[in-house]
């Protein structure tokens, strides 16, 4: 145990994801040591990311405004949306340029051990959004790793009474992993073979 | 295949331990606690990702060391590969062929094929029924590694749906019930899990078909023939697996009616997985009530047991020390001799490795094991004192001394 402020530090640090006590340690003695200057800035960063971001009122995309830069572009087609489960997730299919729709951020995935199931997901925004009539696809972009599945059958069996035609991305994504991880020409040819998910 | 070179770096005792290996028999000599088993634990590892001895991968790092490197050069029909494999205590391990760019511990699964003789394996006949599972779970991912996958899969569905009936277990006690997102979280979990559950069903059974005339040979070469050894493997979807613990018999069925000893999972054995799939839904569902109240899975290849007899007598509980021994050689043999007859692989026959066994046999069953091996490609025998291995066994000996193993002589 250190002293007061140092202890505060590393204890705060290591409540971050990935940040287990021995990274946390290192990281607080590298700002202790490190200029005043550059960890002014990165404060600075931080209170401002707390201040001015804010997850888009449409889709839960983070933005710095009402609505995300997606989601305000009248050049996307408003008839489809892709459903993904955390922001991250938006720049990963962004990057692919395989897709010219819209968002919905559902926030995370099914996931009983971790105490998540669909009430503390954003399902009932999406279904919201879908009493517009605008809206004739969406693909399921969920994780190719257990719980994603579990979110994508979920979802494809509430919106199956809907009548709106439900697609996941085609199989070839690496199992068991993240999205975000997948290359773009991977992810990019996921898209281009997605499949009803219905059957 | 045989082992050429093994490397460890701060695996158990071993800060760093070099062994040179060559096809054939050889002893691995050193009084007991000098590290011999460690040595043929991290063989073992590199074949199934897991240790014989502990469940869990802490214990294999050295004392006060985060990080545990197995590093094997294997050949396999004449061809040369390089496994190796870190094992972390905060990450997740990794693994690299032939010093290529890592990839998951998982994609290793097949290149190094062992068959692990131990003093462990008494549990396999006395034990409960997991170990037995996991006997035939082991074996599936190193004959066919894309079954790892439908390991972890399942575990992991069983797992998250585990978690789901115990948080839903208070609200079916509730006045108001369990709620509806629960209800329709779990129709998408049992969808899942009937997946899951027949893929796994479907691959146990197809090995055990496989294992099924090999434990009978080995065991009566074993011993002097007059007993038969067989298997049956009870599934949770037969009609007995309803009577467990809680619910009372039906008056009206005739005396043992669904308890019969000799029901198989047999029949299953047609089916395909869709098929099994839609069993397992069916049962799921007409379980569901039975779950809620106990917030657990009680349906699904993890309740399963492979029963073993001699005869018409049951193992557990009624065969002799000396026939469990046997009956546990029998069932290494049998899973050698189903990895030796896989021909989809280049250098198929696996690696034998006979940890301290034959210290607790007699000499007879000592004679008949060594027959049994001594043409494998490769076997790997460990022994306190060189006296316990029978003549039949011969081949070159390497001595382990504190903290390594002596130079060649
Ligand atoms: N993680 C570890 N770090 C350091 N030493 C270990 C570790 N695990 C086991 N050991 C030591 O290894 C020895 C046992 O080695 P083992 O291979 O089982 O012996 P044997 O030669 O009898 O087979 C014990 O002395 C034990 O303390
Ligand atoms: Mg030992
Ligand atoms: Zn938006």
């Amino acid at each position: 145990m250190y002293e007061g402020a140092v202890q505060e530090l590393i204890d705060e640090l290591g409540r971050l994801p990935g940040i287990g006590p021995k990274s946390a340690q290192r990281l607080a003695f590298h700002i202790l040591e490190a200029d005043t200057e550059d960890m002014q800035r990165l404060v600075k960063a931080i209170v401002t990311v707390k201040e001015r971001v804010k997850f888009c009122t449409v889709c839960g995309n983070v933005t710095e405004a009402e609505l995300c830069n997606i989601c305000r572009d009248p050049r996307r087609d408003p008839s489809i949306i892709c459903v993904v489960e955390e922001s991250k997730d938006v720049l990963a299919v962004e990057r692919t340029r395989a897709f010219r729709g819209r968002y919905h951020v559902l926030g995370g995935a099914i996931n009983p051990i971790a105490g998540i199931g669909p009430d503390q997901l954003r399902i009932r925004e999406l279904l919201t959004r879908l009493n517009d009539s605008q809206i004739q696809e969406i693909i399921i972009a969920t994780d190719p790793n257990l719980e994603g599945e579990a979110t994508a059958t979920y979802l494809s069996r509430m919106l199956k009474t809907i009548g709106i035609a439900v697609t996941r991305l085609a199989s070839g994504l690496p199992v068991g992993g993240d999205l975000e991880y997948a290359d773009e020409v991977t992810l990019g040819r996921a898209f281009e073979g997605r499949r009803n998910a219905l059957n | 295949m045989y082992l050429e070179h093994l490397s460890l770096t701060d695996f158990r005792s071993y800060a760093q331990v070099d062994l040179t290996l060559s096809p054939g028999v050889t002893v691995l000599v050193g009084s007991n606690g000098l590290g011999k088993t460690n040595l043929v634990e991290s063989i073992g590892y590199l074949s199934t990702l897991s240790s014989h001895r502990v469940s869990q991968d802490g214990p294999l790092l050295r004392f006060g060391t985060d990080r545990a490197l197995i590093r094997a050069q294997l050949v396999r029909a004449e061809q040369k590969v390089m496994v190796e494999v870190e094992i972390n205590a905060s990450r997740a391990n990794r693994a690299r062929i032939n010093r290529a760019n890592p990839v998951r511990a998982r994609d290793i699964l097949g290149l190094c094929r062992t068959v692990l003789f131990a003093p462990e394996d008494l549990a396999l006949v006395k034990g409960d029924p997991g170990n037995r599972r996991r006997f035939l779970d082991d074996l599936l991912v190193v004959l066919l590694p894309r079954h790892a996958g439908t390991r972890s899969d399942y575990d992991r569905v069983l797992k998250q749906r585990n978690a789901l009936l115990k948080s839903a277990r208070s609200q079916h006690f509730s006045r108001s019930g369990v709620s509806e997102s629960n209800l329709s979280t779990l129709d998408v979990w049992d969808e899942h899990m009937a997946l899951a559950a027949a893929q796994l069903l479907a691959a146990r059974l197809e090995l055990l078909n496989r294992l099924r005339p090999h434990m009978a040979q080995a065991y009566a070469q074993l011993t002097d023939g007059s007993k038969v050894l067989r298997a049956i493997y009870r599934s949770s979807l037969q009609p007995i697996a309803r009577h467990d613990d809680d619910s009372p018999h039906n008056a009206d069925e005739p005396p043992g009616g669904g308890a019969d000893e000799n029901q198989d999972a047999d029949d299953f054995l047609q089916c395909t997985v869709a098929e099994l799939t839609e069993k397992y839904r069916t049962e799921l569902l007409s379980s569901r009530i039975r779950e809620l109240e106990r917030g657990m899975s009680l349906t699904g290849p993890h309740r399963d047991e492979l029963e073993l007899f001699l005869g018409e007598a049951p193992v557990r509980g009624y065969a002799s020390h000396g026939e469990s021994w046997s009956i546990a050689l029998a069932l290494r043999l049998a899973s050698f001799h189903v990895l030796d007859e896989d021909k989809h692989v280049e250098g198929n026959q696996p690696i034998l490795i006979l940890d301290d066994v034959f210290a607790e046999l007699d000499a007879q069953r000592r004679r008949k094991l060594a027959l049994m091996v001594a043409s494998a490609e490769q076997v790997l025998v460990t022994a306190a004192v060189i006296g316990d291995i029978p003549e039949e066994l011969s081949g070159s000996t390497i001595h382990v001394i504190p903290g390594g193993v002596a130079p060649n002589e």
